[in-house]
C-alpha cells in the first residue's frame, strides 16, 4: 500500500514537472529591439531614388523632393555649421562661450580645422566645403547619405565629397543608387564613422567612443548591447528637425526634470535621468541620495576605452618633424598593440585602454580657450576648462578623460596658434606634413586667425572630455569602497568632507593620546594592586 | 564572614547593559574603521553594520529611558559629591594600602553606584551619548539637511564631534572595564552584572570602621543627649558620625541622597502623625534599621508601632549612653539576621 502511494506521488510529480510552463526566453536574445525603426516608407521603392546618380548632390536633390524642409534644417545645425552660438538659446553668458564649434575652438589633437578643410571635412555632413568662411552653399550640398545610408559602404573623401575627385574631375564614385535606396534612421554606424574616429584615429579623442561600439556586448555598454537593448546613438540623442540633442557645448551636469514622458518637458533623452529618473536604485536608498552629488556616469562607467581599443592620452607635437636620410620622415614607431607612438608628421603619442577616468566637480559649463587671448606659457594651458565646485549645489562629480599634450604657440604674442598641416595639393609647401617647417605652417594657419610673430615654441596643454558612454552593467559599477577610503578614486578632489576618506588629524592625535593614557593608567593601577596584593601575603 | 545575596540588577537592566555593551563595541569597531584606524571590513560593510547597530541602540535607549522614568531608577544617576572625596581617596591610595581597606561607599539596592560612578554615568548619559547620538543622526540624515535648512558644508564639524565623542566613549569603556575588576573578590562586579546578584558582606560591627546614623527630631535637648551620649563611638566602632535632621522632610531628603547605617526617628514630629511618618520612611524601601523614640505619652502605642516593623522603640527619658549602645548593637545585629534569613 505504502509503495503504491509512493509510486502515485512520483507519477504526479513527474507529470507536474513535465507540464510546468517553460521559462520565457531570455529578454536579451529573443526580444525585438525597442528602437527598431517603424517606418511607413520603403525607400527602395521610391521612384525618385531609382537614379542613376553621378554625384552626392544629385541624391540630395532627390531626397529634398520629398523631405522639403530637411536641407534648411540641417544647415541650421552645429553638425553643419561647425559653429555653435549659445546666444541663440538666450544663454549668452561669457564672451568665450559666445561662438563655439570646430571653427572656433582648439583641441589638443589636430588643433584646428582652419586651413585644413580638405582633410577635416571628410567628417563634415556636406559636399565641397572648401572654406566655410567664404563658401555660399546650397541645400543640395547637404550630405544626407552619411547619416542615413544603411549599406555600410558609403565613404567620404576630401572636402566631404562622396566621390573621389581630382579638382572637379570625378575619379571614382560609389553606387549611389543602391546606397540612396538603403536609407533609414541613423544607426550606430552612421554616427560612429565620424564620432568614433575623432582625433584622426579609432578611439583617439573621446575615450568613451570608439569602433568597439559598432557591435558592443553587454559588458561594454548595457544600452547599446547588440544582443540586448541594441540602442542606437539617436535612441538617446533624439533629434527634432535634424537638430541632434546632447551637445557637449550645452551640457546638463544635473538634471532635475526626471523621466521624460511625453508632455513632461521639452527635454530630450540625453541624460541618464531622462529615462531612469532621479531615484533609480531600488535596493539601497543611500545610492539615490548620491544622485544629488555624483553623476550616474561616475559609478556606472568605472573605466573608459573598455572595448579593446585604446584611446590617446598624450600627443606631443613638439617632437614632430624628425627626418631621416634625404629629409624623409623617419619610420613610424608603434606600441605592442600597433598604435602609433611616433610619427614624423604628428610627433609623440601615448595610448591606453581600460583607463580610470579623472573625477571633477562639474556644473555643465565648459569654457574653451579663446585663441586670441594671451596664455601663461610657464603653466599648463587648459584648452578647455570645466567649471563647478562642491559648494554651489549645481555641480556633480563627473568622470573625465583628460588629454595631455604639447602644442605650438607664439612666444612673442603669447597666444596659441593654428597651423596648416594637410597639403591641399602636391605643390603646397606651406603644409607641415610636406615641409615640416613649423614657422611656415603656423604662418599659413594664422593668416586666417590673427597675428603671428614668426616665432614658435611649445607649451603643455590639457583638454577635458566628460565621459558618458560605455555604461557598464550594474554589477561592475563602482562600490562604496572605491571612493570612501584614503587613496580611493576621489582622493584628488578636495574642499569637502568625504566620509571614509577624510578624517581629523588633531582629533585623532588627541583622541588616541587619551586612549593610550587611559590604558596606561589602568595598567599601572592594576600593576601596583598586584604588587601590593603579593606584599600583603 | 557572613554574607547574603541581593538582586541589584534586574533582568531588564542586565539585558540593557550587555546589549548596549555589544552594540557599542560593534559601533566602536566599525566606526574606527571609517575613521581609518584600520582597514578590515571596508567602508561599505563597516557603515552597514554601524548603521544597523546605531538604530538598534537607539531602540534600546528608548526602552531604557522609558524604564528608568517608570521605575524611578533614574535617581541612581543623580549628581552627588557626598563621599566623593573618600571614594576617590580609596581608589588612589586605600586600594593599595597594606592593611585591607573597605570601600567607603556601602552600596545598597537604593544606592547602587558610588559617587564616582554616578558622576561618570551621568556624564556618559548627559554628554557623551546625546552628543554622539545627535551627531550620528545628523551624519546619517546628511542627504536631508536641506529640509532642516542646514548648510551641507557643516558635515565636517558634525563628523568631528562624532569622532571626539567616540574617543571619549572609548576612554570610558577602557576605564569602565578596568574598574569592574577593582571589586573584592576580583570578579565580583562582573559576576553581579551577569547574574544580577550582589554579594553583600554582613559586616560585624568590629569589622567596620565608619558608621553614619541619621537622627530625626525636633527636640533639641533630646538631640543633645543622643549626640553627647555617642560622642565617643561605641566599643568596636572606629568612628560614628551622627547627622541630625530637624524635620521629617529634611530627613527624607537626606535619606534620598545618602545611605545610613541606622535611622533614629522621633515619633513626636510636627510633620504629621507618627504612624504616617514611619510609613513614609518605610516607603523609601531602605535596607536600614529604623529605631523610634517617644516621650511617655506615646508609650501606649508601642505595640502598634513595633508591628510596623521598626527595630526598637525607646522612651526618651530612659536614654543614656549604655542604652544607646545596647540599642545600636541590637539593631545592627537584627538587620543582619533579617538579611540572612531573607
Amino acid at each position: 500500500m505504502r509503495r503504491l502511494r509512493a509510486l502515485l506521488l512520483f507519477v504526479c510529480l513527474a507529470v507536474l514537472i513535465a507540464a510546468w510552463p517553460a521559462p520565457p526566453a531570455s529578454a536579451g536574445g529573443a526580444a525585438a529591439s525597442p528602437t527598431a525603426a517603424h517606418t511607413t516608407t520603403d525607400h527602395s521603392k521610391l521612384p525618385a531614388l531609382q537614379g542613376p546618380f553621378d554625384t552626392g548632390m544629385e541624391v540630395t536633390k532627390a531626397c529634398l523632393s520629398c523631405h522639403t524642409e530637411a536641407g534648411k534644417q540641417v544647415m541650421q545645425t552645429t553638425h553643419w555649421r561647425w559653429r555653435y552660438s549659445p546666444g541663440a538659446n538666450g544663454q549668452e553668458e561669457e564672451p568665450s562661450r559666445a561662438v563655439l564649434g570646430k571653427q572656433k575652438v582648439l583641441n589638443a589633437f589636430c588643433v584646428s580645422p582652419i586651413t585644413n578643410w580638405k582633410a577635416c571635412t571628410v567628417c563634415h555632413i556636406g559636399y565641397g566645403w572648401k572654406d566655410p568662411a567664404v563658401a555660399e552653399v546650397g541645400e543640395d550640398r547637404v550630405d544626407c547619405l552619411v547619416c542615413h545610408e544603411q549599406t555600410g559602404t558609403y565613404k567620404k573623401y576630401s572636402y566631404g565629397y562622396g566621390e573621389l575627385r581630382a579638382g572637379e574631375r570625378i575619379i571614382r564614385k560609389p553606387d549611389y543608387g543602391s546606397i540612396a535606396r538603403s536609407v533609414g534612421a541613423p544607426g550606430r554606424r552612421n554616427c560612429g564613422v565620424c564620432h568614433f574616429y575623432g582625433g584622426a584615429h579609432d578611439g583617439a579623442k573621446h575615450g568613451d567612443l570608439d569602433s568597439s561600439l559598432f557591435l558592443p556586448d553587454r559588458n561594454l555598454d548595457v544600452h547599446m548591447d547588440a544582443k540586448g537593448l541594441n540602442f542606437r546613438c539617436v535612441t538617446c540623442h533624439d533629434a527634432q528637425g535634424h537638430g541632434v540633442s546632447g551637445s557637449r557645448y550645452r551640457m546638463k551636469a544635473v538634471n532635475h526634470f526626471g523621466i521624460n514622458i511625453p508632455g513632461h518637458s521639452t527635454e530630450t533623452h540625453t541624460s541618464c535621468e531622462s529615462c531612469h529618473g532621479e531615484s533609480p536604485h531600488r535596493e539601497i536608498a543611500k545610492l539615490n541620495k548620491h544622485v544629488q552629488r555624483i553623476a550616474c556616469q561616475t559609478c556606472h562607467i568605472p573605466r573608459m576605452a573598455r572595448g579593446g581599443n585604446k584611446t590617446m592620452t598624450y600627443w606631443d607635437w613638439s617632437t614632430a618633424g624628425r627626418l631621416g636620410e634625404q629629409g624623409r620622415p623617419v619610420p613610424e614607431e608603434k606600441d605592442k598593440a600597433g598604435y602609433p607612438t611616433y610619427v614624423s608628421e604628428h610627433g609623440t603619442m601615448r595610448w591606453e585602454r581600460n583607463v580610470i577616468p579623472e573625477y571633477h566637480w562639474f556644473n555643465g559649463v565648459i569654457n574653451y580657450l579663446d585663441p586670441s587671448k594671451p596664455i601663461d606659457p610657464d603653466g599648463v594651458v587648459a584648452v578647455n576648462r570645466i567649471l563647478g565646485g562642491p559648494d554651489n549645489g549645481q555641480s556633480r562629480i563627473w568622470p573625465f578623460k583628460v588629454m595631455h599634450g604639447r602644442l605650438p604657440y607664439d612666444p612673442v604674442n603669447r597666444t596659441m596658434v593654428v597651423f596648416h598641416s594637410n597639403p591641399v595639393d602636391s605643390a603646397d609647401k606651406d603644409a607641415f606634413y610636406k615641409s615640416f617647417d613649423w614657422p611656415r605652417a603656423i604662418a599659413a594657419g594664422m593668416k586666417e586667425v590673427g597675428p603671428f610673430s614668426g616665432q614658435h615654441a611649445f607649451v603643455d596643454v590639457t583638454m577635458y572630455f566628460p565621459i558618458t558612454h560605455m555604461v557598464a552593467p550594474k554589477e561592475q559599477a563602482l562600490g562604496c569602497n572605491d571612493c570612501h577610503r584614503p587613496g580611493g578614486r576621489l582622493d584628488a578632489l578636495t574642499g569637502f568632507y568625504l566620509p571614509g576618506r577624510d578624517t581629523f588629524p588633531l582629533v585623532q592625535r588627541v583622541g588616541w593620546g587619551m586612549v593610550w593614557l587611559a590604558l596606561l593608567g589602568a595598567l599601572l593601577h592594576g600593576l601596583v594592586r598586584v604588587v601590593m596584593f603579593w606584599r600583603r601575603r | 564572614m557572613a554574607s547574603h545575596k541581593e538582586l541589584f540588577f534586574t533582568r531588564f537592566e542586565r539585558f540593557w547593559h550587555w546589549g548596549q555593551a555589544l552594540l557599542v563595541l560593534i559601533l566602536m569597531f566599525t566606526g574606527l574603521e571609517v575613521a581609518q584606524a584600520y582597514a578590515l571590513l571596508g567602508y561599505a560593510d563597516a557603515t552597514h553594520w554601524h548603521n544597523l547597530c546605531a538604530w538598534s541602540l537607539i531602540c534600546l535607549w528608548i526602552f531604557t529611558i522609558f524604564w528608568h522614568i517608570i521605575t524611578g531608577e533614574w535617581r541612581q544617576y543623580r549628581w552627588t559629591t557626598d563621599k566623593l572625596g573618600a571614594v576617590f581617596h580609596y581608589y588612589t591610595t586605600g586600594i593599595f594600602s597594606k592593611k585591607i581597606r573597605y570601600h567607603p561607599f556601602k552600596k545598597t539596592r537604593r544606592f547602587k553606584h558610588n559617587p564616582l560612578q554616578r558622576i561618570a554615568y551621568l556624564l556618559l548619559s548627559l554628554v557623551i551619548m546625546p552628543l554622539i547620538g545627535l551627531s550620528g543622526l545628523l551624519y546619517f540624515y546628511y542627504d536631508n539637511w536641506e529640509q532642516i535648512a542646514l548648510d551641507r558644508t557643516l558635515l565636517s564639524p558634525v563628523a568631528a564631534v562624532h569622532l571626539c565623542m567616540a574617543f571619549a566613549l572609548l576612554v570610558f569603556i577602557i576605564l569602565h572595564i578596568y574598574m569592574s575588576f577593582t571589586g573584592t573578590p576580583l570578579m565580583s562586579q562582573l559576576q553581579a552584572m551577569l547574574t544580577g546578584y550582589v554579594v553583600i558582606e554582613d559586616t560585624r560591627t568590629e569589622d567596620r570602621e565608619e558608621f553614619t546614623f541619621l537622627l530625626v527630631t525636633e527636640d533639641r535637648d533630646f538631640a543633645q543627649v543622643v549626640l553627647h551620649g555617642l560622642q565617643v563611638p561605641p566599643p568596636g566602632m572606629e568612628s560614628l558620625h551622627m547627622e541630625h535632621a530637624v524635620t521629617l522632610k529634611e530627613g527624607m531628603q537626606r535619606l534620598e541622597q545618602h545611605s545610613y547605617d541606622m535611622v533614629m526617628l522621633d515619633l513626636e514630629l510636627s510633620d504629621g502623625p507618627f504612624l504616617e511618618n514611619i510609613a513614609r520612611i518605610q516607603a523609601l524601601d531602605l535596607d536600614t534599621p529604623l529605631v523610634v523614640f517617644s516621650g511617655d505619652e506615646a508609650y501606649g502605642n508601642m505595640e502598634l508601632v513595633m508591628r510596623k516593623g521598626v527595630v526598637d522603640f525607646l522612651i526618651k527619658q530612659e536614654i543614656g549612653r549604655n542604652t544607646l549602645i545596647r540599642v545600636i548593637q541590637h539593631a545592627l545585629f537584627r538587620i543582619r539576621f533579617d538579611r540572612c534569613t531573607r
